[in-house]
């Protein structure tokens, strides 16, 4: 056993509390129990303890599990062994009241070393620093190896150690489950957990079966088990959140989603929790599900190690789709909740180009909803001169922009950056899009632009201007949506440039594809005197150039 | 299963509350008596035995109240010296003439609830301080097979033939005899290995003896 004061006094330590007194009294013991009051940090939550864990490399961590509004103990062990900011051999020691003991407990791979529960005394801190210590340095070889990355050998080290020391079979069996299932080793790891299961009746060596038999291909025997679990340890989240993996595996999402709700119930500040349900009930459609589950997210997030874009563009997208009757004072909340959301956002990635494009048209679709047309062609164009800053933009991000200019009534838009997609080789999926946006796209306003570029180009004819006629038929004739009567202004503006100069192969060359394009005019037709007219004078041409 | 689970998260975030408050005030209480000069700290001992009654009772309570909807106690590695060193601090307040002998050995590990098991030692231990025993001795014995055996013996009047015999379950004339209800109650909610925990009663030649079974 060890000397605890002489363990302790070399120990950089942080203690984590939101109460005052907890946290003085925690300190106090601490240093008499051995530890230099110098090398004791404090924090009062989860945001500061983790500052504090990023600026110092602590050898203990002792933390409630209850701390307020943001990150819990639990969240604090993942982040700061997840960013590698506590290291395997260092010891992290949850402090628990009842509510969170199945919880911390169960965890099953961010474990703490150790868990007080209240209400404790100094005596009882002692005794169970001993206890936690003790077993970590008789474990120093698994950790040591995991430090340095050596899974294989951290292996190797846990089953000597459970060949050697029965007694350290639950600690040992519980790292060795976790590296096993990191390396995929699904039939050793469900060896282990079920070795184990014999003597020792722990909830996390049920969750660790259940994952295995589920990577192993039985789903129902996985979900069973889960269940079971359950009704023994209600308040085991972990539980709920493999019973939503297995079940969206099963293709049953409106379940899946079921059981996340119900592990938010019982813990909601996980983020990648709160994500996930997001992610899900957004799948099935559910928003006003998966809009409180973003905003959870968002919050959450903010100052963790699992901040990111798509939280918030999520939480943006989703607000977007609850947003009905827009004078309402609660759907003007909403909204800027989510403009707010989106400033954030720009405020702290305004570097990324992507995340800048996303954002501009979430914001336009959002003015949409609030029937703020203005507002939606002003985040629309942001988005349009973000696409062209991005070197390569993805042809995802080419049919949302469609999308986009087809919802703010910029067909033209619409119908250029359509015809830049029909020149590329599109995926299946991208083609069925391509397919649904060009029946969107409405012809009548095309049509209008068509007339509009016509007249301009009938203007510069009338000048003489020729060459700027030529250019602006041109423009016009490249929708398909363009009429004879401006084909034909188009050859008319092309011969009377080649007659004024000379016969030119190129200028032939697209009055024949007009001509093509027009295909046969009835003699009654009323142009059809032009189209002959045209025509003769066309193959003339031709015969000059000959 | 998710009404249980709410219902059960209730419970949990007022129990939770409960004890906060408890460890607060143990600490607050810790602190001034250790401000006070020495001899008026001697002062403080009665409120200090009834924050303690509070907590042990608190702590019963919550426990009688799982126990009663047979919910799964979370069970860990521990180590009987020092689930029996906790009960004994615990004792000590409520009953400062007793004389405590912890004779579990250090190595000696176990399979369970330590809160539980910390409260049945406490009832035993009171239960001997009540029949008039002046020293409790703690003894464990493991039996190779993981299981465990954690006796409180005292130097007391031993247990009458009607507990022995099962007729009644009181310990004192006065007593309700809820004391070993609830300890057995402890005892049986281990299981493990197929096997159930277990309290057993009886006389040594120099007073009572309780034998707490863990499989």
């Amino acid at each position: 056993m060890i000397n605890l004061e002489k363990a302790l006094s070399d120990k950089r330590i942080l203690i984590v509390d939101d109460l005052v007194e907890a946290r003085s009294s925690l300190k106090k013991m601490a240093s008499i129990l051995g530890c230099d009051v110098e090398n004791i940090d404090i924090a009062t939550d989860g945001i500061e303890a983790m500052h504090q864990i990023h600026e110092h490399d602590y050898d203990i961590v002792l933390s409630d599990y209850n701390l307020g509004r943001t990150k819990d103990g639990q969240q604090i062990l993942e982040e700061a062994r997840f960013t590698d900011r506590l290291k395997s051999t260092a010891l992290f020691i949850v402090i628990t009241g009842e509510n969170a003991i199945d919880m911390v407990m169960g965890a099953l791979e961010y474990d703490p070393d150790g868990y007080i529960t209240k209400p404790y005394t100094l005596n009882m801190l002692k005794e169970r620093l001993i206890r936690i210590i003790s077993i970590k340095e008789e474990m120093r070889a698994v950790h040591e190896a995991i430090d340095l990355g050596k899974t294989d050998l951290a292996i190797k080290h846990c089953l000597q150690i459970l060949e050697h020391k029965a007694k350290l079979r639950l600690p040992a069996s519980r790292v060795l489950g976790q590296l096993l299932l990191k390396k995929k080793k699904f039939n050793e790891a469900l060896k282990v957990y079920s070795t184990l299961l014999n003597e020792r009746s722990v909830s996390w060596a049920k969750l660790g079966q259940a994952i295995c038999i589920f990577k192993l291909g039985d789903p129902d025997s996985a979900l069973a088990l889960l269940n079971k679990t359950l009704v023994e340890h209600p308040l085991y989240v972990q539980c709920y959140d493999w019973i939503a993996r297995i079940l969206l595996s099963q293709n049953k999402p409106i379940e899946a989603q079921e059981s996340l709700q119900k592990a938010i119930n019982i813990s909601p500040k996980a983020v990648l929790r709160q994500m996930e349900l997001g992610r899900v009930a957004y799948e099935n459609g559910d928003m006003e599900v998966a809009e409180q589950a973003f905003k959870h997210s968002v919050r959450l997030g903010r100052y963790s190690c699992h901040k990111s874009v798509k939280n918030y563009l999520q939480f943006a997208r989703a607000v977007q789709k609850i947003l009905k009757n827009p004078s309402e004072r609660a759907t003007k909340n909403k909204a800027n909740e989510a403009f707010r959301a989106l400033d954030e956002l720009r405020q702290d990635y305004g570097q990324d180009s992507d995340m800048l494009f996303e954002a501009a048209l979430v914001e336009s679709q959002t003015h949409q909803s609030m029937e703020n047309q203005d507002g939606a062609i002003q985040s629309v164009n942001k988005a349009e001169e973000i696409l062209a800053t991005i070197d390569c933009p993805k042809t995802e991000y080419k049919l949302q922009m469609t999308e986009a200019f087809i919802d703010t009534e910029q067909e033209v838009k619409a119908q250029a950056m359509l015809e830049e997609l029909k020149e590329l080789e599109l995926s299946d999926k991208h083609k069925i899009k391509l397919r649904r946006l060009d029946d969107q796209l409405n012809g009548e306003k095309i049509k209008q632009h068509t007339t509009s570029l016509n007249d301009k180009g009938v203007g510069y004819y009338e000048q003489g201007d020729f060459e700027n006629a030529i250019r602006a038929f041109d423009m016009a004739t490249q929708y398909e949506q363009a009429g004879i009567s401006v084909l034909l202004n188009s050859i008319q503006a092309k011969i009377s440039l080649m007659e004024a100069n000379a016969p030119d192969p190129k200028l032939l060359k697209e009055c024949r594809a007009l001509l093509v394009r027009i295909g046969e005019i009835g003699k009654t037709d009323d142009r059809f005197p032009r189209y002959a007219r045209l025509r003769k004078t066309y193959e003339r041409l031709c015969r000059a150039a000959a | 299963m998710e009404n249980q689970a709410k219902f059960e998260h209730l419970v949990a975030a007022v129990t939770h509350d409960l004890k906060n408050q408890l460890q607060s005030l143990t600490d607050q209480q810790d602190k001034i008596i250790n401000e006070l000069p020495a001899e008026y700290q001697q002062d403080f001992a009665p409120m200090l035995r009834q924050t303690n009654r509070i907590k042990e009772d608190a702590l019963r309570l919550v426990s009688l109240f799982r126990l009663e909807h047979q919910q799964q106690f979370s069970m860990d590695d521990c180590w009987p010296r020092d689930t029996a060193s906790d009960a004994i601090e615990s004792c000590s307040i409520q009953h400062p003439e007793l004389v405590f002998d912890n004779r579990i050995n250090l190595e000696a590990q176990g399979f369970y609830n330590e809160q539980l098991i910390k409260l049945a030692l406490v009832t035993l231990i009171n239960n001997s301080a009540q029949a008039g025993a002046h020293q409790v001795e703690i003894l464990c014995e493991e039996d190779g097979q993981q299981g465990l055996e954690i006796i409180v013996h005292d130097d007391g009047p031993g247990f009458t033939d009607s507990i022995l015999n099962g007729n009644t379950d009181s310990t004192k004339p006065e007593g309700t005899g809820l004391g070993l209800i609830f300890v057995d109650m402890i005892c049986k909610a281990h299981k493990n290995a197929g096997k159930q925990g277990s309290l057993q009663v009886s006389n040594s030649a120099t007073g009572a003896m309780a034998t707490i079974y863990l499989p």
